[in-house]
């Protein structure tokens, strides 16, 4: 199967209801299979053959879904990124991940293939162009093989990268299994305060092979979220927790603004007690918590029942099993931590780079998480801690060593180590704490200044801080749990 | 009372380098094009509080505040009159 066809099917139940509604645009069902078909074609034209690669940077909105419908529709392999990656992280992603392509909004003089996936008054024409990879490589036969549709760039360097191949069927199968849990049907309006190019694979597909209409992509402002949640009378909302504060906190709230909500649904990242609470109140809807994993899908969600906590991640959904097990791997009993396995459909096919088949990465069928939990007697799962070295920032992550590394580049750092710091706006955010090379001296402003060159703004350091010496075990290696950022004691 | 220049050029700089929104003249509206995701507002606000040394609450996430280059300077110059640098 393909991906793109099931929207094909929603087009043909459907074609003049909206898939899509951006600020005041709206591109019906219609209107996206044809930019869909229209962008495949363009594809096809320009050479692009099943199992090339196209690196997919557009902001959330019609260009960016009939794009990817498109790259998959004529057998290409989409790697979206978002859209404000720095261009020495968007050139280190297109090398990591071998991209032939690279397909984004067009701008003046963009030399290449233009493709003009849509044609009404506010479409935006795109630009394709080819990477040195496409001169070099041959197409990669084992994306081809695995049915891939497309490669999830996690974040991060050659250390932590990995890159996360899902398959059209695998997308399928995780679609299906979220949406007997989640019930969305045609009459859903979902307001999706998300990036895009991190949602596309559960979510954003899901909700397209309903034929359900997606609101999204005007400035994700508190009392312009709530008007547009008002205003196309939405059923279900779907963001991180720092989106349903920004709501619950703008002034003047008006409950009635979410009478049509039946659902909101949030992930990304752990969601404070204190949000839910505070949300609750303010916007009388409960606030429910969902958890995703780029490799497994949306396998706990906390569905609304009378003994349902505000601060669990929920229950397994059907299709779904779950062990949670210390480190050699035995069970531990309800109600104690250990990292959490997980077993269901619709499992990554593949890491990239390097390339582990899904074989190689699950142990007896079972995806080993990383993630530390403890389940209760009833079924509820908690996240107890994160066993990753991952900083989770407004729901998008850092992988430290990808900051420590640009700092590394800097002549005057002789080691630098990034670690998180709590924040109020954004959970936690990534600091800095750094060791000069003798003789050299800067500011931790120069470095911020530099860092902001290469990295995208939410894995900028919140704090620098310059230190006479980083501390150290006896072997010489840098002591990481006795780093503090400035302004926190260790 | 018209916004300071030195604020209009931040901000202006902020969307063009951070954002990549390019040539947007100061009164433009910017609710409609859709640039910004929740990660990006947060970004920007971010940058802002520390572009210009102060503290932007929740409660500021308006679109009074942001529709416009114009509207954030405003925003800015009077939580700078208001509270003074932090």
């Amino acid at each position: 199967m393909n991906l793109s066809s099931l929207v094909s099917a929603s087009a043909a139940r459907m074609p003049s209801r909206p898939a899509l509604i951006v600020g005041g645009r709206v591109c019906t069902y219609a209107q996206l299979e044809e930019a869909t078909a229209r962008t495949a074609e363009s594809l096809r034209v320009a050479g692009v053959v099943p199992g090339r690669k196209i690196a997919l940077a557009a902001p959330n909105g019609p260009e960016f879904v009939a794009a990817m419908l498109g790259i998959l529709r004529c057998g290409a392999i989409a790697v979206p990124c978002p859209a404000d990656m720095q261009a020495p992280e968007r050139a280190a992603m297109l090398e990591m991940v071998r991209c032939e392509y690279d397909l984004s909004l067009a701008k003046s003089g963009d030399a290449g293939t233009i493709i003009r996936p849509l044609t009404d008054r506010a479409a935006q024409p795109m630009h394709l162009s080819p990477t040195t990879c496409l001169a070099s490589d041959p197409v990669d036969e084992r994306l081809v093989a695995v049915d891939a549709s497309n490669i999830r760039f996690t974040s991060g360097t050659t250390a932590s990268f990995k890159g996360v191949v899902l398959s059209h069927g695998g997308i399928h199968d995780r679609i299906i299994a979220a949406n007997q849990a989640l019930r969305i049907g045609e009459d859903d309006v979902i307001f999706f305060a998300l990036p895009m190019a991190h949602h596309f694979a559960v979510s954003v597909m899901l909700h397209l092979s309903v034929g359900a209409t997606i609101v999204t992509g005007s400035l994700f402002l508190g009392d312009s979220m709530i008007r547009q949640v008002r205003e196309h009378r939405a059923t279900v909302l779907y963001s991180t927790p720092v989106t349903y504060r920004v709501m619950a906190e703008a002034p003047h709230v008006d409950p009635e603004a979410f009478r049509s909500v039946r659902l909101a649904i949030s992930t990304a990242m752990a969601l404070p007690p204190a949000v839910a609470i505070r949300f609750e109140e303010s916007c009388r809807v409960p606030l429910l918590q969902a958890l995703g994993i780029i490799e497994v899908g949306m396998p706990i969600m906390n569905l609304p029942r009378p003994d349902r906590q505000h601060h669990a991640l929920g229950r397994l959904i059907d299709s779904f099993r779950a062990r949670v097990v210390d480190e050699q791997g035995n069970d531990v009993p309800a109600g104690e931590a250990g990292e959490l396995w997980l077993e269901g459909p619709g499992m990554l096919a593949a890491y990239y780079a390097p390339w582990r088949t899904q074989e190689e990465i699950l142990h007896d069928g079972w995806f080993r998480t990383g993630d530390v939990v403890r389940r209760d007697s009833a079924g509820s799962f908690f996240l107890m801690g994160r066993s990753k070295d991952v900083i989770n920032v407004g729901g998008t992550k850092v992988f430290p060593i990808e900051v420590e590394e640009v700092l590394h580049a800097h002549e005057a750092v002789a080691e630098a180590v990034v670690i998180r710091m709590p924040n109020d706006l954004l959970g936690e955010v990534p600091a800095a704490v750094v060791e000069l090379h003798p003789g050299h001296a800067t500011t931790a402003e120069a470095l911020l200044d530099y860092c902001r060159g290469h990295l995208s703004t939410f894995k900028l350091p919140r704090s620098i801080r310059i230190v006479a010496q980083l501390p150290r075990t006896h072997s010489g290696k840098v002591a990481r749990a006795q780093v503090a950022p400035a302004g926190i004691l260790p | 009372m018209s916004v300071m220049p030195e604020i209009l050029a931040t901000i202006r700089s902020i969307l063009s380098r951070r954002h990549g929104m390019e040539q947007v003249a100061d009164d433009e509206e910017l609710l409609q094009v859709g640039l910004l995701d929740s990660v990006g507002v947060l970004s920007l606000v971010t940058e802002m509080e520390e572009a210009f040394g102060l503290r932007i609450e929740m409660e500021h996430l308006t679109e009074d505040n942001f529709h416009s280059i114009r509207a954030m300077g405003a925003m800015v110059d009077r939580l700078l009159t208001e509270g003074g640098p932090s």
